[in-house]
């Protein structure tokens, strides 16, 4: 019988307002209960709609829903429910209660005349685990000189090369090469898991690219960002293939002190100009349009350190139905 | 939510299993009685499907307890196959790109024609060949074309590969397309390979801990660059180090050309490749361990590396 008060079809989508993507959850819920109330007219039917799962400490709850489309916001009565008078017959709704938590959308309800008709809808925290892949760092200084690079990563560390023990301390010069004894390096590598809430807010800019277009588009943005050939190279080489894996993606990039989010970097000596760039993204099934997002350029005078990153989001479907 | 204007559907986790399917090799489908046949008669009637090719005159080669024939399809589809009433045992091959089939031992009863259904399954299944990235390193400043015949489908190049590359390669292997330059040549494909046994091969069976030890020493051995392994090892490392146990093999050189032929001019002094086969395993086997082939690096030397996972099929 538990059951009976959970969703019982889910099925992951995205939904797009506004030409942005979140991710929600479809979900065709069974009714708690379901009472005639006469004192309801031949022409009216209430559904009475629980919101279970909001982990907040705000005594105003509103909640923004749309029934049959139409959209509005209300505030929740008692800080957890709300009560819609409607036609009997077939209703769809839509429920979002913030960026924090997966859309829900319920699918056909049908509710008869003269009915009270009560559900519960449990919020899913939009939170994901994500694999910040292929990071590498480049270093370019003005002589030659012993660096010490720093790395506080913020999820846990899956793979680092060349070895790090607390620190990775190497010798750099001016063309990129890093030298740890006799091996000679391109770049420093990290990857990693951690979790985090849906990085995808309402009104993010970003890119929709089609397969075909992956790598034009790759070289397009990362000339603009001021990565040279060899550094685009390492990073359309990776992310390429699998950006041609699915016919559209959205994209979006992450630049600077926003990739602190998932690793801080110390490095010694203090670099002249430290620029960062992720890209995040995930197939969509159809060109949408976005606003296009402006791409911060890399300064590249004196010291420079380069370093490039991303990840796919990906939701597992039986991850959001386990945690139910 | 609010304004709802399209749903986008994402497409989640699509994981293919390309390893057999849990189909049974073999079916009993209908056992009638057949008042034509003598007492000390029966007849095997065996359905072969699943067999992929449009070969229209298809032969089966099968053994009946031990003893080996060889029979034209009926129909393209199926034999039959007189027999004594009692048990016999059946093996089916058709051909190497699908599975054998071996059945239990199977009885008859006198004067009854059975039939059965025969499931082969292909043996064959796509493999991405990935990441295959040359290095060139001539001697002088050399202006050098370098073709490819990819044996897969779904190439993906870079730098733009139109019927070939053409670059200025430095000694310190930079490669010039212009005003661009690079440190390799990238090209990655899908194919379709058969499935082999990797317990009959010689390599490795490497532990998630020393994966990077491990592939640091063989690559050494084999002669790349700290620069190249650490391409090799930043792409491989953390796939394999997800593995408890991986089954590491090594194809050096001509090896190679099963995935693609190179064909550089002016030609190389000494071209060097190097594919790595992998799997994961559950448990450890003994393995007779594999020679590394090391590289000659004197004169204009190219160096390739690449791999596949290979998924494991047997059940």
């Amino acid at each position: 019988m538990k059951n009976r008060f959970f969703a019982i079809i889910f099925v992951l989508v995205s939904s797009l307002s506004f030409g942005q993507v979140t991710p929600y959850i479809q979900a065709i819920p069974l009714s708690d209960t379901s009472v005639r109330d006469k004192s309801l007219s031949k022409k009216e039917a209430v559904f009475k709609f629980i919101f279970e799962n909001i982990n907040d400490a705000n005594t105003n709850r509103e909640i923004h829903y749309s029934i049959d489309d139409q959209a509005a916001i209300v505030k929740m009565e008692e800080n957890s429910f709300i009560e819609l008078t409607t036609t009997p017959g077939e209703h769809r709704f839509q429920f979002y209660y913030s960026e924090d938590y997966f859309e829900i959308n319920t699918g056909s309800l049908s509710i008869k005349a003269q009915h009270r008709d009560q559900y519960t809808i449990n919020f899913r925290e939009a939170i994901m685990t994500i694999q910040p892949a292929k990071p590498v760092i480049y270093l370019y200084p003005k002589t030659e000189i012993d660096v010490k690079v720093q790395l506080d990563i913020k999820g846990t560390s899956t793979f680092m090369y060349p070895t790090y023990s607390d620190s990775w301390k190497f010798t750099a010069f001016p063309n990129g090469d890093l030298h740890f004894g006799e091996r000679h390096y391109n770049y420093l590598f990290w990857e990693s898991e951690q979790q985090i809430r849906n990085p995808l807010h309402e009104k993010q800019s970003g890119f929709i690219v089609h397969r075909e277009e992956a790598v034009n588009f790759l070289e397009g943005k990362l000339s603009e960002a001021g990565l040279s050939s060899k550094e685009q190279a390492d990073f359309i080489t990776y992310w390429g293939p699998q950006l041609q894996k699915s016919e559209y993606n959205f994209v979006r990039f992450e630049f600077n002190e926003e990739c602190n989010q998932y690793a801080e970097m110390s490095i010694t000596p203090q670099p002249d100009n430290i620029y960062r760039v992720y890209m995040i993204w995930h197939p969509v099934d159809e060109k949408y349009k976005v606003f296009e997002q402006k791409i911060t350029p890399a300064v590249r005078e004196g010291f420079t350190v380069i370093e490039w990153g991303g990840y796919e989001i990906e939701i597992s479907v039986t991850e959001q139905i386990k945690s139910l | 939510m609010k304004n709802q204007l399209l749903i986008v559907l994402l497409v989640l986790v699509s994981s293919i299993s390309y390893g057999r399917e849990l189909l049974p090799d073999y079916m009993l489908e209908s056992s009638e009685k057949d008042e034509s046949l003598q007492r000390n008669e029966a007849v095997f009637k065996f359905l072969f499907n699943g067999i992929l090719d449009g070969n229209k005159e298809r032969t089966i080669k099968f053994s009946m307890d031990g003893k080996n024939y060889k029979e034209k399809m009926v129909k393209n589809t199926y034999v039959e196959i007189q027999a004594r009433p009692g048990k016999h045992i059946f093996q089916f091959f058709y051909d190497s790109r699908h599975y054998e089939i071996s059945t239990d031992s199977i009885l008859i009863k006198p004067q009854y024609k059975d039939v059965y259904s025969i499931h082969f399954q292909n043996s064959e299944y796509p493999v991405m060949v990935e990441k295959p990235v040359i290095y060139l390193y001539p001697e002088k400043p050399t202006e050098v074309e370098v073709k490819m015949n990819i044996k897969g489908e779904n190439a993906f190049m870079y730098p733009a590969y139109a019927d070939s590359w053409k670059f200025t390669a430095q000694p310190n292997g930079d490669l010039v397309f212009g005003d661009k330059t690079y440190n390799y040549l990238f090209w990655e494909s899908t194919r379709q390979a058969r499935n082999v046994s990797n317990e009959s091969q010689a390599g490795f069976v490497v532990e998630s801990m020393n994966v990077v030890s491990f592939l640091e020493e063989k690559l050494t051995e084999a002669g790349l660059s700290s620069t190249e392994q650490a391409d090799f090892i930043t792409y491989w490392g953390p796939r394999l180090q997800v593995n408890d146990l991986s089954f590491i093999h090594f194809e050096f050189n001509e090896r190679c050309d099963q995935y693609a032929e190179l064909n550089i001019t002016p030609k190389p002094d000494n071209i060097y490749r190097i594919y790595m086969s992998w799997e994961s395993i559950d448990t450890p086997f003994s393995c007779e361990p594999q020679t590394i082939v090391p590289m000659n690096r004197k004169g204009f030397t190219v160096v390739e590396w690449g791999g596949q996972e290979l998924t494991n099929h047997s059940l």
